[in-house]
């Protein structure tokens, strides 16, 4: 785990964490929005394709502004579909910039992931460009405030012979040509944002598309409700010699207005790539993160690599691929993309013979850490909590006054379920394991992992001698303490009613997930 | 889920959604109180003033056959004084010249004078800087599209709240005619 160096970023993650809580507490994980901010965009993406297909059907470039008015007349098939397309836009736009400011205040916005935060921030001007155009379509004050100060802002640029303001002037009464091509505009950039979406998610194992059924549905009812009782409003027709002093806006694409008026257009474009150049550079700005170094990517023993393949399946980042050798062991061998791999060790719970994972926490450094662990805690039937250190490890002292024995790890999901036997035979009455909600997860597949592991035979399972009733997996986040501690008070009531004692540790868990040849070289 | 947190759930969706749908229709102050506007905004093709002179004999006997012009032109695009005045004072003064490298391309002009709403007297002259110094100098070219050597324009105007007087060149009438607006047209 990469350390939080500036107070500004730990002050982001306490934000984003708290809130987490909050709508935890108010929806459950299941239905969290703030956990699904990236993929509500997607669906909101296809609300807007749909509902702008359909207001395209009614959309005249030879008279913009009366045909928008005529559609915002009809209350049954236009006003309250534009009301949900520019809602759906302005959500999509609040949704984009909360999941921006997680992946950020999560640190998961740099070295391989640094691909998907630029193709992000370039698919957050594609959104604020593609508002702008659809503003510009209706031809009300406020689109004829958008085209003339970006036209300002284009004047600034010394490429054309004469300034493009000249066309908003009222001289001569604007072409259909220039509607036309806003139009254009308005319908490529959305095709644009396909590509760019692509390079987004492109390094991503099964990258989740779609928020869950009853968000999305909540979600589109919500906004088709506003647009049904509060409908957009539908301001005068631009007129280029009149300068009213208020126009319907809205905020989401009009905020900087006020700001450029008070600029040149040149200033005001300066600022525009200076914050966009920042926010660019965020993967540079935040690399390393006081960490001195970037995690070390993960390595193959190729000793003892057994070629099953189950790592390159796990993979979140798709950044291990078996490659064949010729080799007495197998035909396959993992291999490590070190420019796809993030350290995020999910790799080091997959492997049975425990030959894979970051320098450190392969599966065979856990058992070394975990048998340090059982002989300077001396356990003797508590509950040892193994608390992802992102979560519930950031109140690991909260869990020890309460009883438990903090075991804390780098990622739930890079628990090797071996480490979960060994502390039950070590003598803890029970593990609770403490994860990060699965849709939370800053290593994307942990929790998902772990239980299919332990309950659903996935490699590398927990052993079915293990007991599962002294084994809980429970998902909190940093700011749930009050939930942590009440799990493991109840779990230690489970435990405590258990009559059957631990296991006797009569096996060597180091090796016993090996193939036997492998057991027999050692 | 009980009633309460359930209750809790739906305000704190509603919250959000109230929020968003203010922001989405909320009126921009875009303009300061009372501001009104004279713009003045034309483009045209500025002259070319020449300089020609017939080549002598022995110039053209240098010269190879085909390249034998008889009259050798040199010149430059004029530049223009714009000066504008409001009750008699000055606000602008500009030299206006074409646009490109060699501003030889198009002129254009435009500037915004911010003026009170009310009674205004707007006096403009738009002059050709220097001119054919002899009688061989002269304008090369003077199409409907170029500008003329000298444009004025003097009206008094009662300027409302708001409003924007375009003052623009005619190349049908030859001269500078203002442009007010006209009645709004409003939304539903």
């Amino acid at each position: 785990m990469s350390a939080l160096s500036s107070p500004f970023e730990r002050l982001c993650v306490r934000v984003l964490t708290g809130a987490d809580a909050l709508a935890n507490r108010l929806y459950g994980q299941r239905y969290n929005p703030l956990y699904q901010s990236g993929t509500i965009v997607v669906a909101l993406y296809l609300v807007l394709v749909i509902t702008g297909l359909w207001l395209l059907l009614f959309y005249r470039v030879g008279a913009p502004w009366q045909s928008v008015a005529h559609l915002t007349a009809s209350p049954w098939t236009g006003r309250w579909v534009r009301g949900l397309h520019r809602y759906a836009t302005d959500l999509a736009l609040v949704a984009t910039v909360v999941h921006a400011f997680r992946m950020f205040a999560q640190g998961r916005s740099w070295g391989a992931r640094t691909l998907a935060w630029v193709s992000g921030c370039v698919l957050l001007l594609l959104v604020l460009l593609c508002g702008w155009t659809g503003y510009v379509m209706v031809w009300d004050t406020f689109g004829g405030h958008l085209a003339a100060e970006g036209a300002r802002m284009l004047d600034a640029l010394p490429i054309l012979s004469e300034p493009t303001s000249r066309a908003f002037t009222g001289e001569t009464p604007l072409p259909t040509a220039f509607f036309f091509l806003n139009l254009f505009a308005h319908i490529g950039l959305p095709l644009g944002m396909g590509v760019v979406f692509w390079l987004h998610v492109k390094r991503l194992a099964r990258p989740a598309m779609l928020p869950s059924r009853p968000l999305l549905w909540a979600a589109i009812a919500a906004l088709t409700a506003a647009a049904i009782l509060w409908p957009v409003p539908m301001g005068p027709q631009a007129d280029p010699l009149r300068l009213p002093e208020q126009v319907p806006a809205d905020l989401f694409f009009g905020f900087w207005i006020p700001i450029s008026r008070r600029l040149q257009g040149g200033q005001s474009l300066l600022l525009a790539v200076v914050i966009g150049t920042l926010l660019v550079s965020v993967p540079w700005i935040t690399a390393r993160r006081g960490a001195g170094e970037p995690p070390p990517v993960s390595h193959v023993d190729e000793e003892i690599c057994v070629g099953c393949v189950q790592c390159s399946l796990d993979c979140p980042y798709g950044a291990i691929t078996m490659l064949p050798r010729d080799s007495k062991r197998s035909p396959l061998v993992a291999r490590v993309d070190p420019d796809l791999c993030v350290s995020c060790g999910i790799c080091s719970g997959s492997c049975p013979p425990m030959g894979v994972g970051p320098p450190g926490r392969t599966g065979r450094d856990q058992l070394v850490r975990a048998r340090t662990f059982i002989s300077e805690k001396k356990l003797a039937a508590q509950i040892v909590a193994v608390a992802c250190g992102r979560g519930a490890g950031t109140y690991a002292g909260a869990l020890e006054k309460a009883g438990a024995r903090p075991y804390v790890v780098s990622c739930a999901g890079n628990l090797h379920s071996s480490v979960i036997e060994l502390l039950l035979r070590g003598g803890a009455g029970g593990v609770l394991i403490l994860s990060c909600p699965p849709r939370d997860c800053w290593n994307r597949e942990g929790p998902r992992w772990l239980g299919e592991r332990i309950y659903h035979g996935r490699e590398a399972e927990l052993q079915e001698r293990v007991d599962r009733a002294r084994i809980q997996v429970v998902t909190v986040n940093a700011a749930e303490r009050a939930e942590a501690l009440s799990a493991l008070a109840s779990f230690a009531a489970e435990i405590a009613a258990l009559e059957v004692p631990v296991a006797a540790d009569d096996e060597d868990v180091s090796t016993e997930c090996e193939p036997a040849e492998v057991r027999e070289e050692a | 889920m009980s009633a309460g947190r359930r209750a809790a759930a739906v305000a704190a969706a509603l919250l959000p959604m109230a929020a968003l749908v203010w922001a989405s229709t909320a009126p921009l102050t875009v303009q300061p109180r009372a501001r009104s506007l004279v713009r003045l905004a034309w483009s045209a093709r500025p002259e070319r003033i020449e300089n020609c002179r017939p080549r002598t004999e022995a110039e053209l006997a240098q010269l190879p056959q085909h390249m034998r012009q008889p009259m050798v032109c040199e010149g430059q695009t004029a530049e223009y004084e714009l000066t504008v005045r409001r009750n008699g004072q000055v606000v602008l003064q500009q030299r206006v010249h074409g646009g490109g490298l060699r501003r030889d391309r198009r002129l254009y002009v435009l500037q915004e004078i911010d003026v009170e709403p009310g009674s205004s007297a707007i006096d403009l002259s738009f002059d050709r800087v220097g001119g054919p110094s002899s009688a061989t100098e002269a304008p090369a070219s003077r199409g409907s599209d170029h500008a003329p050597p000298h444009l004025a324009f003097a009206e008094r105007f009662d300027i409302a709240p708001g409003e924007v007087v375009l003052i623009t060149y005619s190349p049908q009438e030859g001269a500078l005619v203002a442009r007010r607006p006209a009645p709004a047209a409003h939304g539903r």
